[in-house]
């Protein structure tokens, strides 16, 4: 199976704080993995180091095989809804169209990637708030659009922090839904996630990380006390049904 | 416009007659400015770096005293090629610093305004006591003299606008996906530092254009406060340009009719004030965020 993210002795610091020290990890093409870690573990500087948006002290990047940042073509990212300027004057339906741009460019218009636009629309059952500016939606609208947009991108690999933050159940099982569609087409998805209860309903991979890789693979390999007591330190964390072994 | 006539008197009427040249110049000018300003300001107010203008504008000043000072010429390209070179200067130091982590950007602008601001100051007095200075017109960069621009300098304003005007319109797309998620655009393949630096430039060339008609102390307000109104009637980007350049352009008729009518007013602050005057009217009625609409809906929102 071929890779769809590696990273070599990646190592990440913000002025003197160390974020990711020295993290060697692969996942899979095809697969759905959850990064997980406490907060401050690095799990959204991880991302953005793939995204090339953090440049890393050292290590080597390399995104569906590929070290150029050419790559980052067939890469859709979903940011934390924290990161994203909600006053910002664009429509659901705006920023659905700004994944097309790759096949569009400058002046796009074009009528296949006006359908993609509704397409993805459609998938995340935003059909009908599309006209919306994005401030005037609820928080799980507001994630579902963005998720609209890495859809209409058509990518091959999808990078998402923290898609289930503040959504409702129902959201939360739709956002499911379309994330295994995602796979089932032969993508790959790559999530922070944060509610250890439902990684194993959701995940086929995991990533563990608290600043260094305490482990990455299937879930039922690498997804146990053991490791998720070294990933959180001795105060853990309490489990519901859906606990591991 | 028979009614605005009989209320102010004859001197209206000569202004609605067009009846001097000075006057259709000034209205040219100021429009040209009101216009290009709206749609860049939309841009630096959307990427939250409305008071970059400001440095900008301030920066101007050095520029145009330390040309004037070295080639002694007051010719207007040598003048405005100053105010390009260090409103640009200083603009892009501004970004650079405020890249690192340890000064903030407001802290930078700040910085950069004021300290440039003292440079021009300065320069300035040296000019005065030059004695070709009396004439040289230097003073009316500090608050703008539309009524003193020739028709050369109107087709230089125009064409500028227009420069400019293209530029944003073919490149709005890539400005718009650069200023709403940069991380988005890098993956694109969008350069999005080159992106930004042109638009420090493109608000660095308003500027320049700005400054004969508004004056260095208050050309930003022609980007911020139009811009401002505009986000406050319209909900895309588009819309909000677009309505940031009817409101720069109303704003300019509007500040050349009344520093008309009461003549020795400075057009420069008059535009402001007429700009001023739409944004306090957008923020009571604007269909978006209007004060008195948004409390009539409030909590309709889920």
């Amino acid at each position: 199976m071929s890779v769809a993210v590696a990273t070599e002795n990646l190592t990440v610091s913000y002025g003197s704080v160390r974020a990711l020290d020295d993290v060697s990890l692969s996942v899979p093409e095809g697969t759905l993995t959850a990064i997980i870690g406490p907060n401050g573990a690095g799990k959204s500087t991880l991302i953005k180091t793939l995204m090339r948006a953090v440049r890393p002290d050292s290590g080597v990047i390399s995104v569906l095989g590929s070290t150029e940042r050419a790559a980052l073509k067939q890469v859709a990212w979903v940011p934390q809804r924290s990161e994203v300027d909600w006053d910002f004057p664009v429509t659901v339906r705006d920023v659905v169209r700004h994944g097309t741009w790759g096949r569009l460019g400058l002046f796009g218009r074009n009528r296949r990637e006006l359908v993609a636009v509704d397409t993805a629309l459609a998938r995340v059952g935003l059909e009908e708030l599309a006209d919306r500016q994005i401030g005037q939606l609820s928080g799980g609208q507001q994630q579902r659009t963005f998720i609209a947009r890495a859809l209409a991108q058509r990518a091959r690999l999808y990078l998402m922090d923290e898609p289930f933050a503040g959504v409702d159940a129902a959201t939360e099982t739709a956002i499911a839904g379309v994330l295994r569609d995602l796979q089932r087409e032969g993508n790959t998805v790559v999530v922070v996630h944060h509610d250890l209860a439902t990684v194993r309903r959701y995940f086929d991979t995991v990533v563990l990380l608290n600043r260094e890789l305490i482990a990455c693979g299937p879930v039922g390999e690498c997804f146990n006390r053991t490791t998720l007591a070294e990933t959180y330190g001795g105060a853990l964390v309490t489990f519901d049904s859906a606990d591991p072994p | 416009m028979l009614v605005v006539c009989s209320v102010l008197g004859d001197r209206a009427a000569e202004f609605f007659e067009l009846r001097y040249e000075f006057v259709i110049n000034a209205l040219l000018a100021t429009s040209a400015v009101g216009l290009v300003c709206g749609v860049v300001g939309t841009f630096l107010v959307l990427r939250g770096l409305s008071l970059l203008g400001d440095a900008a504008g301030h920066a101007t000043l050095p520029g145009v005293c330390a040309a004037f000072l070295i080639t002694g010429a007051k010719t207007l390209p040598v003048l405005l090629t100053g105010a390009l070179v260090s409103s640009g200067v200083s603009a892009l130091a501004v970004t650079a610093f405020s890249r690192g982590r340890r000064v903030r950007p407001d802290a930078a602008i700040g910085i950069a305004l004021t300290v440039s601001f003292a440079i021009g100051v300065c320069l300035l007095s040296i000019v005065q006591r030059s004695p070709a200075a009396t004439q040289s017109g230097i003073s009316d960069f500090l608050f703008g003299n539309a009524a003193g621009i020739t028709r050369r300098q109107v087709v230089f304003l125009g064409a500028t606008s227009a420069a400019i005007l293209t530029a944003t319109l073919v490149f709005h797309r890539a400005l718009v996906l650069s200023v709403f998620d940069p991380n988005h655009a890098r993956a694109l393949g969008i350069p999005v530092r080159i992106v930004e630096g042109s638009l420090v430039v493109g608000m660095s060339l308003c500027v320049v254009v700005g400054i004969q008609c508004v004056g260095v102390v208050l050309v930003a307000a022609m980007l911020i406060i139009p811009a401002s109104t505009g986000r406050l009637i319209a909900n895309t980007v588009v819309g909000v340009m677009l309505s940031a350049a009817v409101v720069g352009v109303l704003s300019a008729w509007g500040g050349v009719f009344v520093s008309f009518l009461g003549e020795g007013l400075s057009t420069g602050p008059t535009m402001v004030l007429c700009a001023a005057f739409f944004f306090v009217v957008a923020l009571l009625f604007g269909p978006q965020g209007g004060l008195l609409r948004r409390r009539a809906t409030e909590g309709a929102i889920t």
